[in-house]
């Protein structure tokens, strides 16, 4: 019995016609495929992208130079300098976060008291020279301003889970 | 009852001898009792309670720091009840204490952080305000944040126990105690950023080091202090090749837990204001140069003026700091040269045959806390080896005196049972008088010439007779320090000390400055190679010199002869700081590692050698001073190519050192007589300014700002003196004119009455002082500059 | 030890002499100075009605005590003044017993009267509010005020204004 129904599979070929059918249910379901850049994916508020370092709603930079972030570091990407600014507080001369080490792990933005190094949802970026990798301290307080009502907004939305 | 109890501390049994506190027999077997206020090296408070702990049969948990041991005690100290305790005095600890440990320099290395980690709760009960204190500004060094204070008050006993100079206190009760100086005033005490260590909080920090960098960001590289012959043990706390901070290293041999002030700050000046490339005078003018260049045109310069010249026409002289290695080299390449004019004794005044024996501390440096008589022979110990008078500080309070014969009254942080203000005359006339009578206790011979010395004496025969009794009594020292040394007679102060120190049995201790000055006497860093031959470096027929670490301008007592000679002859500048004068004469310029940056051994006073690495690297160009020499050597045509260029190689130059040497010439006492008769005008007393005496000091702007610092860039006059010349002002100034009258200069006053009458104190060093310090003589006119009224000298 | 230049110019006479007298019955030594320390800020406060730094200095330098040691204790306990005060102080008992027989309605009344707060002096140097008066220790007879060593008992508001007229 077995050796007859072996012997009509291989003759009449029923699993063509069984992809065949599968094909033609997808041709009818909604399509998943994603067109980037034209389209993207939804993101987390939690998304680990591109570094940003913030300012109060005052303007004042948050980082107080503690360097916990450079110490939690596991790819001792972060570097900074620091010292005691004219008005007596504490605050970083130079903050550097070198992107080629980065791992994108988010401890940073976890030990930060202040939530001043955050991790923006940018991760489309690029550099074209040796050296651009390199994320100084103005670049970082730009993306933060940029980014800032996002960046805010995602702080918000993670809050109670923190 | 015997001596001996038996106590049992979590359940372990142990023998403790009566008296002791708990705490100390738990430390003892490394039972960890959580602590604030107790420290092993100050008294017992016991107003923290984080040391609580249960007791049988004691109703309550009771401290362990201030409980003393009895026999049958059976201690818990982490029983439930001793938890709790300890959990609840945390607790209130962290009431009023801010969280603030982000910004808090403290943090990582702090005290109440790590306890609050084993015994704070998670969340704080208290929900009212947290209290704040006002800060208060006590001097460059220390910077306070006290509302984080809790009151353990280490700082408060280290001020009046350890440094003797009781500045800090709890002002105030309750909620509004709070740390502070009794007029708002800085900390004025050598030792004083040793409360930096002691505070277990972030209420006491070091203010040059503040938000710079983080505990835990930065090595801790074991050093020495070179500034100093007692070679305090230090760790450089580095950062990506900067020294960030410095901090003692413990060693009860040598200083314990304590640093001075100017080794703890003296690494502010590796940054600043250094010579970074070799230079060489080109047309009049110095242009920066590689250093191939630089060290050839060193190596021709020497070797031309002794080929025209004779080796009489060179001198060699190195800083008394230079390490062993250095000193070798140097030693070697005088010998290469033929030169016999070297020296590293900077602070010598005459130009005779020295007949001080090897500086030494005739014991070590932990015998000094011992029970003893000390005599200062021109020696203010307080600011030349300030850890060294801290072991001086305990001998006193332990039953010991000091007696001391110096030119100013200087403040003593202990009871000294005499302290006259001599003078420079005054001084070695005194030393004769009580080697005069201590002979004539004992009915000894008075050697001849001393009854001529001692004319003219300004102490009375009591005070003399009780010195001679100290000494006689018991063990005793004899300390002759760098104004001894630097003394115009010190020839003459030197024998009568050793007089006197075989008349009475004392020790004598020979304190020289700088941190290898027994060292480099070892190793024959002397005129000659051996001393024995006098020396004037800078006289003729002297036309080129070879200075190692020296600023000619400040380190020397008289710059301004040693300026004119170098005006008019050729001179090499090794160094690590270029000054303005020698930048205008110099031909040849080295840049030198400093200490932190030079790899070496130095042999402490007590005849310790020490070993140091190097902690970072040396800025620019910079290079080891044992680099230096060895390629200097080796362009003179010696065999130091053969070194190679690891270190190692290097201490078989220095293994063994020569044995010390012995037979010294005595110089003869005057046989004629001695001019007792004051001459007119001021005498002027050089000395070195603590805070400014070598490179590195010097360019510390955070120890120029301290008391002793500021006190260093002014002139000293008695308050007397002052009144009579009309001196008054927040500032005064005085215009100084020496005795041919041929310069006039102007400089600040401190009115001190330390400063006996007649002389103006003048410390040597500070860039201020410069142009009085190049002032020739000893005898100078003053006026006062008060608000363009001058007031003239009688 | 602290080399203070200050003379003792800052005690008087009279001052010096109580204290001389005072000495025998203190231990020799630094103990003995110590123990002085009390009456000796006591006396000058008397004379000066108030310590300032120039008094604190004077008794340090002549009791030979660090300048610290006395400026902790003449600001530990409340009845030395480290600031100008009036003529008479007021200190209105806030504690347990005068609390609940109406002390702080005394107090209030009073600060009302003078038209100061607590710890104030009045314009014309006449009274000054000790701050934090603690108990005292005369709970037999709350609401008590106590103006210059003189204690008021069972003091009613109404009563207030003839107590202070007594001192001019």
């Amino acid at each position: 019995m077995n050796r007859l129904r072996r012997f009509f599979k291989s003759l009449l070929l029923p699993e063509l016609f069984v992809g065949l059918g599968v094909t033609l249910r997808e041709f009818f379901t909604p399509k998943v495929t994603v067109r980037y850049p034209e389209e993207t994916t939804p993101q987390s508020p939690r998304f680990r992208g591109l570094h940003a370092l913030r300012r109060y709603p005052n303007g004042e930079e948050r980082c107080i130079a503690c360097k916990l972030c450079e110490a939690v570091c596991p790819a001792l990407a972060i570097t900074i300098d620091s010292d005691v600014r004219a008005d007596g507080t504490r605050r970083t001369t130079r903050y550097d976060i070198d992107l080629f080490k980065c791992i994108y792990c988010g401890f940073c933005e976890e030990a930060c008291p202040v939530d001043s190094i955050v991790e923006t949802r940018v991760f489309a970026f690029h550099f074209e020279k040796r050296g651009q990798q390199i994320m100084t301290k103005e670049k970082l307080l730009a993306i933060g301003d940029a980014y800032e009502t996002q960046i805010a907004r995602d702080r918000a939305a993670d809050a109670p889970y923190r | 009852m015997s001596d001996q109890v038996r106590i049992e501390i979590d359940g372990q049994v142990f023998e403790a001898p009566r008296g002791s506190m708990v705490m100390q027999i738990a430390d003892q077997h490394g039972i960890y009792i959580p602590r604030f206020c107790y420290h092993d090296k100050l008294s017992i408070a016991a107003n923290c309670r984080m040391c609580l702990v249960e007791v049988e049969k004691a109703p309550k948990p009771l401290p362990a720091c201030a409980t003393p041991v009895s026999d049958g005690m059976k201690v818990y100290t982490k029983s439930p009840r001793a938890l709790a305790a300890q959990k609840a005095t945390m607790e209130f600890l962290l009431i009023n204490h801010p969280l603030d440990c982000p910004v808090c320099d403290q943090g990582g290395e702090c005290e109440l952080q790590d306890l609050a980690l084993g015994y704070g709760r998670s969340h704080s009960r208290y929900e009212q305000r947290k209290r704040v204190v006002a800060d208060e500004d006590i001097g460059p060094l220390v910077s306070t944040d006290m509302t984080r204070c809790i009151y353990c008050s280490r700082c408060v006993r280290f001020t009046a126990e350890v440094a003797g100079e009781p500045e800090l206190g709890i002002v105030g009760r309750g909620e509004h105690s709070a740390v502070r100086t009794a007029l708002e005033s800085a900390l004025t005490s050598e030792v004083s950023a040793n409360v930096i260590d002691l505070c277990p909080v972030g209420a006491l920090n070091s203010k040059p080091f503040r938000f710079r960098a983080r505990s835990w960001d930065m090595l801790a590289l074991p050093g020495l202090a070179l500034h100093d012959g007692v070679g305090s043990h230090l760790h450089a706390h580095t950062l990506r090749g900067q020294v960030m901070r410095v901090v003692p290293r413990e060693n009860e041999e040598i200083n314990e837990i304590w640093l001075a002030d100017r080794d703890r700050f003296s690494y502010l000046g590796l940054e600043r204001g250094r010579q970074l490339v070799p230079l060489v005078r080109e047309e009049g003018e110095l242009r920066p140069a590689g250093w191939d260049e630089a060290l050839d045109r060193a190596a021709a310069l020497l070797a031309e003026t002794v080929r025209a010249g004779g080796p009489e026409s060179v001198a060699v002289l190195a800083s008394p700091s230079s390490s062993l290695e250095e000193g070798a080299l140097l030693s070697r390449l005088a010998d290469r040269l033929g030169v016999p004019g070297l020296d590293h004794r900077l602070w010598r005044d005459s130009g005779q045959v020295s007949t001080f024996p090897e500086p030494s501390l005739g014991q070590s440096v932990a015998a000094f806390a011992e029970p003893q008589t000390f005599l200062m022979v021109g020696c203010y110990l307080r600011h030349e080896a300030p850890v060294l008078n801290l072991r001086v500080r305990r001998s006193v309070l332990g039953g010991g005196c000091v007696h001391a014969l110096n030119p100013c009254a200087w403040p003593w942080n202990y009871p000294v049972r005499s302290n006259p203000a001599l003078g420079l005359e005054g001084l070695r006339s005194a030393l004769a008088a009580l080697l005069v009578t201590a002979q004539k206790l004992k009915d000894g011979p008075v050697p001849e010439g001393v009854e001529i010395e001692a004319r003219g004496s300004p102490l009375d025969g009591e005070m003399l007779e009780r010195m001679a009794r100290d000494l006689g009594e018991g063990p005793a020292t004899i300390l002759v320090g760098e104004t001894a040394l630097s003394h115009p007679a010190s020839e003459t102060i030197g024998t009568l000390a050793r007089l006197l120190a075989e008349a009475t049995g004392a020790r004598l201790a020979v304190v020289a400055p700088g941190a290898n000055a027994r060292g480099l006497h070892r190793l024959g860093v002397l005129p000659g190679g051996d001393g024995l031959r006098p020396f004037t470096p800078w006289a003729a027929p002297v036309r080129a010199h070879l200075l190692f670490g020296v600023q000619p301008e400040y380190d020397l007592l008289h710059p301004g002869r040693a300026l004119a000679a170098l005006a008019r002859g050729q001179s090499v500048h090794v160094t690590t700081h270029l000054g303005p004068q020698s930048a205008r004469h110099a031909t040849v310029v080295l840049p030198l590692a400093a200490g932190f940056e030079t790899p070496g051994g130095w042999m402490n006073l007590e005849g310790r050698v020490q070993d140091a690495h190097a902690s970072v690297p040396p800025p620019g160009e910079a290079r080891p001073g044992w680099k230096i020499l060895r390629d200097l050597g080796r362009l003179l045509g010696g065999d130091e190519a053969s070194f190679p260029d690891d270190f190692a190689a290097l201490l078989e130059l220095r293994s063994p050192l020569p044995p010390p040497r012995s037979g010294l010439p005595s110089t003869p006492l005057s046989t004629g007589s001695v001019s007792a008769s004051r001459p007119e005008g001021f005498v002027l007393l050089r000395t070195r300014a603590p805070h400014a005496c070598d490179p590195l000091l010097r360019h510390a702007p955070a120890l120029q700002e301290t008391a002793i610092g500021r006190r260093g860039a002014t002139i000293g006059l008695n308050p007397e003196d002052a009144r009579r010349l009309g001196v008054s002002a927040p500032h005064p100034r005085i215009e100084i004119r020496d005795d041919g009258g041929r310069r006039t200069v102007v400089a600040e006053v401190t009115v001190d009455p330390a400063v006996p009458r007649g002389h103006l104190h003048l410390p040597v060093g500070s860039p201020a002082l410069l142009e009085v310090g190049t002032l020739d003589g000893q005898v100078v006119h003053v006026h006062a500059v008060a608000d363009k009224i001058e007031v003239a000298a009688p | 030890m602290n080399q203070s230049a200050l003379p003792e110019r800052g005690l008087s006479e009279e001052v010096r002499r109580t204290l001389e007298r005072s000495r025998a019955h203190y231990p020799e030594g630094e103990a003995g100075r110590r123990s002085l320390l009390l009456e000796a800020l006591r006396l000058v406060q008397e004379e000066r009605g108030w310590l300032d730094a120039e008094a604190l200095e004077a008794v340090a330098a002549y009791l030979e005590l660090p300048l610290v040691d006395v400026t902790q204790v003449a600001s530990f306990y409340s009845m030395y003044e480290l600031h100008p005060v009036g003529r008479h102080s007021i200190s209105v008992c806030t504690n347990l017993s005068c609390h609940l027989c109406g002390g702080e309605e005394l107090l209030a009344a009073l600060e009302q009267r003078l038209g100061i707060r607590c710890g104030e002096t009045t314009a014309d140097g006449r009274f000054t509010l000790k701050k934090e008066e603690e108990c005292l220790a005369a709970c037999c007879a709350a609401p008590v005020l106590m103006i210059d060593h003189q204690y008021h008992e069972r003091v009613r508001v109404e009563d207030v204004d003839r107590i202070l007229e007594s001192y001019p």
